[in-house]
């Protein structure tokens, strides 16, 4: 572990966002931000664990999925369920903590579910179930009455401040970039090109796609309970397929499988519609525009292959650094 | 003699298409046999039941005595059937090394937990396999390109990167999908010497399609002529060359 963190010190992207989270948590701390970008930076942290998540499922391993705001509503709903309703008599610095790692888990279980009877589908097919399974879901929650149903789950304990959402972001992601740079991201970006070479090179592919599903679900459900706790409160609707696009719209602009363009879009698409009043009016309309691009430029052979070797020259640089 | 693969009575349909039928085959340890025949014959056909691909409609298979009918390809692949695809089938957006190192992974393995935790097993294993990739691409004269992407080998080194990622599982049986197709007579030269050496340094069975006959003359102990999904003669390749109705049906003049 700390061989690794010795190798991550010498990267510069790893310097300045530790940097970058450093300066904010003392900012918060100190009073200095407002509360209202306060909250946008919580939002972004959010939005950095649930492309970062999803970039392992779409990007990494090629399986285009519509489900991700689905699995982040779970981790919602468990977790708040957990500390406004199972433990309310527990103080919540207490009670957070099984809430996010359960609400984790639950989320993570439906994915096993989703990953295990999809498996025999891929492109359109699977986006198309994946979104079918999202929108179950957000039904489900609508007539759960046990969650405040479509009124809305209120007054969850609002525990979640930018200092917390700083940290556990940054352990989220430290863990899916472990994950990534190891035999197992290999093997699914392996997977992701040719599924039956990989198989045929002694690759269990469909317990991999498991895995990954499981993975990004995971992080999903600790991205929603990070929601749940600094909302407040909760209402289906939000968790529809617009999120779940918002997204893979995220994970696409940052290029499919690239760690550091998930995040710095994640970052610039959270900033965007805060920043420009107007951009909100647009937003599906660029987002439509985003998808279409970037699908038509990723099916060329040429220019993907450019990016790749770019890539790997960049990263080969470093090792030599 | 031991016997690698024994293969008999096998055959598949695909709606009403009897792509293969009744085909036998028996491979011993070492021997280097060619497999060839027409466009269509079945030849591909018969690789893809070997490795599990397809399911044979009947028929036996047996690598080293054990059964392989109905078990998963990647546990075919673990058992020592590896293979290369007619159409080079790469991992292209990974790197030279990092190709190999996919194919060693079942030698190789440690969990997600020993990732996450960047265990001691993590660390053995990885060196373990960054040193085994490097010693494999050594002897395929692919050393030096490999941190290149795949993608951007020139096409004759693709295809040895090929049959290297096949060898990083340590098979006892390599099927090669015309190896030869699309090279020049230089490349197929040095790719002879190279198929030479594996089965010699190996010590592994190869079993090759090809439809060069210069490449499969040279190297091939024993032939195996499928026609029509049938096989027509089996026999040396002075046997073959002579056949009357192997020079019909594909040989020609
Ligand atoms: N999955 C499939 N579904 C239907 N038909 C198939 C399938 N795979 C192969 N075939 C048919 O089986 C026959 C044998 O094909 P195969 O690819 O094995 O030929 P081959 O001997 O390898 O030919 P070539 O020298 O052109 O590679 C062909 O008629 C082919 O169309
Ligand atoms: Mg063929």
């Amino acid at each position: 572990m700390f061989r690794e963190v010795k190798k991550l010190c010498k990267n510069k992207w790893f310097i300045f966002s530790l940097i970058g989270v450093v300066v904010l948590m003392i900012l918060s701390f100190t009073n200095l931000i407002s509360r209202y970008y306060q909250g946008i930076f919580t939002s972004i942290c959010i939005n950095i664990i649930l492309v970062t998540s999803l970039n392992l499922l779409s990007g990494y391993l090629g399986e285009l999925t519509l489900g991700h705001a689905g699995f982040m509503s779970i981790g919602a709903y468990v977790g708040a369920y957990i500390t406004k309703d199972l433990f309310p008599f527990l103080a919540i610095e207490i009670s957070f903590w099984p809430a996010l790692i359960i609400g984790a888990i639950i989320a993570a279980l439906i994915g096993f579910v989703v990953a295990f009877a999809s498996l025999r589908l891929k492109g359109d097919y699977l986006a198309i179930i994946t979104l079918a399974f999202g929108e179950i879901i957000k039904n489900i929650l609508t007539n759960l009455e046990l969650v405040g149903g479509a009124k809305g789950y209120m007054g969850i304990s609002r525990f979640v401040n930018l200092p917390l959402a700083l940290i556990i972001m940054f352990i989220s992601v430290f863990l899916i970039y472990l994950l990534v740079n190891s035999q197992y991201g290999r093997i699914i970006k392996a997977i992701s090109v040719d599924d039956l070479a990989s198989n045929n090179s002694g690759i269990d592919t469909k317990a991999y796609k498991i895995k990954t599903f499981v993975i990004a679900a995971f992080f999903a459900g600790i991205a929603g309970v990070l929601y749940a706790h600094y909302m407040g409160n909760l209402a289906p609707k939000i968790f529809d397929y617009n999120m779940s696009i918002e997204i893979l719209v995220m994970v696409v602009l940052g290029g499919m499988g690239n760690f550091k363009g998930g995040i710095i879009s994640a970052i610039i698409l959270t900033l965007l519609p805060e920043l420009l009043r107007g951009f909100a009016d647009y937003q599906m309309l660029v987002y439509a525009l985003i998808l279409i691009f970037m699908m038509l430029f990723k099916n060329n052979a040429k220019v993907n292959a450019f990016f790749s070797e770019l890539k790997l020259k960049i990263s080969k640089e470093k090792v030599h650094e | 003699m031991n016997n690698i693969l024994h293969v008999e009575n096998l055959g598949i349909n695909f709606g009403g298409l009897r792509a293969v039928d009744n085909f036998y085959m028996d491979i011993y340890g070492n021997e280097l046999v060619g497999l060839i025949g027409p466009n269509g014959a079945g030849k591909t056909t018969v690789f893809n039941m070997l490795t599990g691909i397809y399911a044979p409609s009947e028929g036996k298979i047996e690598l080293m005595g054990e059964s392989i009918i109905n078990k998963k390809i990647n546990d075919i692949a673990k058992m020592g059937i590896a293979r290369t695809f007619q159409n080079i089938r790469l991992f292209n957006n990974l790197s030279v090394v990092d190709n190999i190192k996919v194919a060693l992974n079942s030698s190789h393995l440690y969990s997600l937990k020993d990732s996450l935790f960047r265990t001691k097993k993590y660390y053995q294993a990885e060196e373990d396999m960054e040193n085994e990739a490097m010693e494999l691409l050594k002897i395929m004269h692919l050393d030096d390109l490999a941190y290149t992407l795949a993608a951007n080998l020139p096409y004759g080194k693709q295809r040895e990167l090929e049959i290297a990622r096949a060898l990083a599982l340590k098979p006892k049986l390599l099927l090669l999908d015309e190896p030869a197709a699309g090279m020049n007579p230089k490349e197929t030269l040095e790719l002879i010497n190279t198929i030479r050496y594996v089965q010699d340094y190996f010590k592994v069975s190869i079993l090759l399609i090809e439809h060069d006959m210069n490449l499969v003359m040279e190297l091939c102990k024993r032939i195996t002529v499928l026609n029509y999904g049938m096989v027509l003669k089996v026999g040396s390749p002075l046997e073959i060359q002579n056949d009357e109705e192997v020079i019909k049906a594909y040989l020609g003049n």
